[in-house]
């Protein structure tokens, strides 16, 4: 189902009518509507806010160029002239300040990389050599590309590379270059469009959190059940045992940079884990994985059931799965999963993986690199919580510190994470891009406090924002929000104890929070409902700052004190 | 002839069928013979236009091994009107399968 459409801009040098055709009537979500830019006039465009083309207030932008159009320096290297490097990367420096100007009028900006035709064999097998090779010239300006526009947050180079190697030898063709400046093919396009959408699925935090794979014929060849786990096929000198270990590999890998690995299989639990667990060449382990539902009973409520164990949505989720009946299943029963097929050639499982552009992710943050463990350390929570016996009394147990930070630059990526992609315990639900949060925060009336948890099982990372704005004799909380993995410890509780004490600090006299509700943030409103806010009307609740708000007692507050004399200080100067 | 005029549909059906992924679904073009492209009914502009005769050109050369060079009516003064013959799929039909009869392997 394709989401509320976004809209876009191109602006380019050539004909982007079959891109912008492609775009506006492609099904995937998110939905992108485009405008195309006056063709040729990129420079005049960037350059002038004032141009008509501006007046639609797109949200996202194209800006795709030929090289030689819009740098001098390589066009002359096209003709075999001399020109210096150093000379060509100035002018791609000042391309790149051009472009920069788009940052606050862009909510993202996709460049993608210079491409040269296939058939243009430059200086043939010296082509990679410094001293007018042109490929090796193309090089270097697309690592300035990627260098100057990587440190702007929403600014995304596309490896347009890539797309050229997927297509083959029809990515260009001369005749629609000359009969309609269309410089590429409709298959790049297409490629292109794929790429566009998963980036801004990746920007908006919708992209796949969790992969959930079956085991037998999908992590090793063979059912456990019937050979016992000594003679699954997996690993060895086996082409399929190699393919399924390097399949493996590549799962680690996706967990490695924060993707939640999950089974769920129709087996003995027992039978299966042993084979996990003992099975030499198993890259994945039971650490590894987040949960598991290893029985005999439906696929899609283990899917269901799992999904929800783990706090996470169904449009979060990945299923993979060999058998296709098991696919067409979980599809029918669970729309919002997203079910790929899955080639029946298991020597192609790992390239199916790396293919897969649902997983993209617009950062990677240490809390990603961590996220697996936290659940493993959330079992482990759990199991104690087994032995206790009231939940206070295990919140007792657990020495939770909360560590409070202002907005700062080493904290931005993850501050922007959280905004785009919690959904459950978030007040208002405002999807911000780094730059509109540096740009909030500077306001004088605003303010932005975020919270590292953690407790005596590990470091649960940056999980917690707060964000207040003084209005006249009152301070608004505008955002309120908590990473779905601390919830239940009582963090939102002390994060309201905090925004009193620092409403009390600046002798205001009421702190008033409105609740924005959504399709998911109901835990949010049900916290409000409990928390001892008088409630207004359905969305609207204040407390009086005269006295102070109770901080949960087995809470304890890192730098309370430094925190409060940072954010004073900053909003009185 | 009726061999010729079937690659010809075939090639031409396939290119519409490119054509309308790029289109909304109001002005997608029914693989008829009396969808009318161009004209003052026709509802293709000249990019889509273009994109439609290189799909066509390509498709009899990979297919069947046939050169055949519509897009040398696009720089010659154009016929229009009653004799132009790319004003409805059947007419350009039509003219495809005289091209692929005159064109070599």
């Amino acid at each position: 189902m394709q989401a509320l459409a976004h809209k876009g801009i191109l602006v380019s040098d050539f004909t982007m009518n079959v891109l912008a055709g492609y775009l506006n009537n492609d099904s995937t979500s998110p939905g992108i509507q485009t405008t195309i830019a006056p063709f040729g006039q990129v420079m005049q465009l960037l350059m002038d806010d004032e141009q008509d083309c501006w007046r639609t207030t797109p949200d996202l932008g194209i800006v795709w160029t030929r090289p030689e159009a819009v740098i001098e320096g390589f066009n002359k290297t096209l003709q075999f002239e001399t020109v210096d490097l150093n000379h060509i990367l100035q002018q791609v420096d000042a391309y790149c300040d051009a472009l920069g100007r788009l940052q606050h009028r862009l909510k993202w900006v996709f460049i993608p990389t210079w491409l040269l035709p296939g058939y243009h064999r430059g200086l043939g097998a010296l082509d990679l050599r410094a001293n007018g090779g042109i490929a090796h010239t193309l090089m270097h300006m697309n690592l300035r590309l990627a260098e100057n526009l990587g440190t702007i947050p929403n600014y995304v180079v596309l490896d347009a590379q890539k797309w050229i190697a997927r297509v083959g030898q029809r990515a260009f063709d001369s005749k629609l270059w000359y009969l309609g400046k269309i410089p590429f093919t409709n298959d790049v396009f297409k490629e292109a469009v794929r790429d566009v959408k998963a980036g801004v699925r990746a920007l908006s935090g919708k992209g796949k959190k969790l992969i959930i794979l079956d085991l037998d014929d999908t992590l090793w060849s063979g059912a456990v059940g019937d050979l016992g786990w000594q003679d699954l096929v997996l690993g060895g000198h086996d082409p399929i045992g190699e393919a399924l270990v390097d399949f493996q590999k590549e799962l680690k890998a996706l967990k490695n940079r924060g993707i939640l690995l999950a089974v769920v299989s129709k087996n003995e639990e027992s039978v299966a884990l042993e084979a996990i667990r003992k099975h030499p060449e198993m890259v994945l382990r039971a650490e590894d994985l987040a949960a598991w539902k290893i029985n005999w009973q439906d696929k899609a409520k283990n899917v269901m059931e799992l999904v929800t164990e783990l706090n996470l949505g169904l449009d979060s989720t990945v299923v993979i799965d060999d058998n296709p009946a098991e696919r067409a299943r979980v599809r029918e029963a669970l729309p919002d999963v997203f079910v790929p097929d899955w080639p029946k050639d298991k020597l192609l499982y790992r390239q199916a993986l790396l293919a897969l552009d649902c997983l993209d992710s617009g950062l990677i943050s240490s809390e990603d690199r961590l996220r697996s463990n936290m659940y493993k350390v959330e079992r482990d929570r759990t199991l104690l919580r087994s032995k206790v016996g009231s939940v206070e009394e295990w919140l007792d147990t657990l020495n939770t510190q909360l560590t409070i930070e202002l907005l700062n630059d080493e904290n931005l990526g993850r501050v922007t994470q959280l905004f785009n992609k919690t959904n459950q315990m978030n007040l208002s639900t405002r999807r911000m891009t780094a730059s509109e949060l540096v740009t909030w925060t500077s306001r004088e009336s605003c303010q932005l406090f975020a919270f590292r948890v953690s407790d005596r099982f590990g470091d649960s990372g940056l999980t917690g924002i707060l964000s207040t704005e003084v209005q006249e004799e009152a301070l608004q909380i505008v955002d309120l929000i908590l990473s779905c993995r601390v919830m239940g410890r009582h963090i939102e509780q002390a994060m309201l104890s905090l925004a009193v004490e620092y409403g009390r600090m600046r002798r205001l006299k009421h702190l008033s929070a409105r609740y924005i509700a959504t399709e998911k943030n109901k835990p949010c409103l049900d916290f409000l409902l409990h928390s001892g806010l008088t409630r207004d009307s359905y969305d609207s609740f204040h407390c009086d700052l005269s006295q102070p708000y109770p901080m949960p007692r087995h809470i304890r507050v890192h730098n309370e004190i430094q925190w409060m004399h940072m954010a004073h200080s900053r909003n009185a100067s | 002839m009726t061999d010729v005029m079937d690659k010809a549909r075939t090639a031409i059906y396939a290119a519409l069928d490119a054509l309308n992924e790029q289109l909304p679904a109001e002005q997608k073009l029914k693989k008829a013979p009396e969808t009318i492209l161009l004209g003052k009914a026709g509802t293709l502009d000249s990019v889509s236009f273009i994109g439609l005769i290189v799909l066509v050109e390509e498709k009899c050369q990979d297919e069947w091994g046939v050169s055949v060079s519509l897009s040398e009516c696009l720089t010659d003064d154009p016929p229009s009107g009653v004799d132009d013959p790319f004003q409805t799929v059947g007419r350009f039909i039509h003219y495809l399968s005289q091209q692929m009869g005159a064109g070599t392997s």
